[in-house]
């Protein structure tokens, strides 16, 4: 059973010098269900925003059944195969669009997690951090992560559950914030309770633009979820 | 810290490429039976700009992350790619994706999803044709790169530096152009000084060697010369390399021996990469 009383906000705010409509990250919740889900397209796939938008729709209303990956597979392929003209469009095209993903499920007084890549998710207790999942460490990240991909064959998924207490904070992060987020609690200074009273797009937008000028944060899309 | 500079839009980076197109490329290329060296510096430049532009492409159209210009020598040193002159030698990488000579048919194995390999046929973008005739001018060539990325820093003082991608059997005619490399890597944006990366190709079947650390590796003098003015790989390059399965021993350099460079624009970052097998 989904637990009766969650709430939920998300954010994202693009790569600055990029617009709203060139970002890739996607992050989506659905309360009713106590399903949500974060994804970060690829920088170099094509059409991977769409790619990202599609896996957490697809997450979200279906949850991790069974080749839950067919539809959103399905659906990028029609949406985005007519548009590949060019030679460069075709090849890339072909070789299909691809992100890294973290679907969130919270029933029961438990929460349970697939992920591929390093998208994370931060379980927060009351002001402290007790578990971070999959990413660990600040020092993990790389340009080459784990990725589902739009073309077909099994994703390398890591999976992971725990128990809830009330006042429990779960937060989802793509890769640039979930980083920062790591090394500001490896540095003993957690920012992520600041971020969990973030809840619209102007405090967002200038919470990241200091972080970025301050250099804590690199230059990237970021997209953040708190279930609460 | 150096080499840290982010390659985008409005902070863009420059590639450079040299191609040899002197009278000793017709000759075979030990690298591939069958093919002369002019054919094989033909289909790596082609690889390079097709990788390149591969690597910029969204499904909005192609990023200009990189400006990218091919100077060719030969009979003469002068530009060569399409819509770029003596007054104009780089053009944006979306000009060069739209305006290839003509597209080939070709086909290649990939992974099928299911563990095995299937056969897919593609379209490859030809900019070059095989072409020789002419002294090996690479002295020339380089001090006409440097008066190039000379300008592009001036107009983009905080870009990632610069690289400069030589293809040659190595056999300069005009002089000697170590001390023109030097100076072509003495210059240097607030991110680092210019790299110069080489691509031997040359007749001797000699085994194929990537990104040594150290010239003793190498039997030809060409390639020993072409080591030396190669740089050092940048750190973020050497880890990539390494993740990607290369032996890098000691400080390797940018330079390979009866090989492609095409690794080389995997290594650039602009964001998340897509790798085999993950």
């Amino acid at each position: 059973m989904p637990e009766p009383s969650l709430s939920w906000h998300s954010l994202l705010v693009p790569k600055e010098g990029h617009s709203l409509d060139e970002c890739e990250d996607a992050v989506r919740g659905n309360t009713a269900a106590g399903r949500f889900a974060i994804a970060d397209g690829a920088t170099e796939s094509y059409a991977a925003g769409d790619w990202a938008r599609l896996l957490v729709d697809a997450f979200v209303s279906a949850g991790p059944i069974e080749n839950w990956l067919g539809k959103p597979r399905m659906a990028w392929k029609q949406q985005t195969g007519s548009q590949a003209v060019s030679w460069y469009a075709e090849d890339k095209f072909k070789l299909g669009a691809h992100a890294t993903f973290l679907g969130l499920t919270v029933a029961s007084g438990e929460w349970s997690a697939i992920a591929a890549g390093d998208v994370c998710l931060f379980v927060l207790s009351r002001g402290s951090l007790l578990k971070t999942f999959p990413m660990t460490h600040s020092s993990e990240f790389s340009t080459t992560p784990s990725l589902v991909t739009s073309r077909s064959g099994p994703a390398n998924w890591k999976e992971d559950r725990g128990l809830l207490a009330p006042g429990d904070t779960l937060l989802l992060a793509t890769d640039a914030l979930a980083q920062m987020l790591l090394a500001s609690a490896e540095a003993g200074k957690f920012a992520g309770n600041d971020l969990t009273a973030i809840d619209n797009e102007d405090d967002f937008s200038l919470w990241v633009a200091m972080m970025r000028s301050s250099g804590r944060l690199r230059n990237d899309d970021v997209a953040v979820g708190v279930v609460q | 810290m150096a080499f840290s500079a982010e390659i985008s839009r409005t902070n863009p980076t420059c590639l450079l490429f040299l191609v040899d197109q002197s009278k000793s490329m017709a000759g075979p290329f030990g690298g591939e039976q069958g093919k002369n060296k002019a054919e094989g510096v033909a289909d790596a430049i082609n690889r390079l700009l097709q990788n390149l532009v591969l690597k910029c492409a969204k499904a909005d159209g192609v990023r200009d992350y990189f400006h990218v210009g091919v100077i060719g020598y030969g009979t003469e040193v002068r530009p060569s790619l399409a819509g770029t002159s003596n007054d104009q030698p780089l053009v944006p990488i979306s000009a060069v994706a739209n305006a290839p000579l003509r597209l080939e048919q070709r086909k290649r194995m990939v992974d099928d999803g299911a563990g095995g390999l299937v056969e897919q046929s593609f379209r490859f973008p030809v900019w070059f044709e095989p072409t020789s005739g002419g002294k090996t001018v690479m002295n020339g060539a380089i001090k006409m790169a440097r008066v190039i990325l000379s300008d592009f820093i001036s107009t983009y003082p905080g870009c990632f530096p610069p690289i400069v991608v030589n293809l040659t059997d190595g056999k300069p005619t005009d002089a000697n152009p170590l001390d023109a490399a030097v100076d072509l890597k003495a210059l240097k944006s607030t991110d680092g000084n210019v790299l110069m990366f080489n691509a031997h190709l040359s007749s001797s079947p000699a085994p194929s060697v990537c990104f040594p650390g150290d010239e003793a590796l190498l039997a030809d003098k060409y390639a020993k010369l072409l080591f030396r003015m190669s740089s050092i790989l940048p750190p973020k390059l050497m880890s990539a390399a390494r993740d990607e399965g290369y032996p890098i021993v000691g400080p390797a350099r940018g330079f390979v021996f009866n090989a492609d460079l095409v690794a080389v624009i995997r290594f650039l970052d602009i964001g998340t990469r897509v790798s085999p097998g993950r």
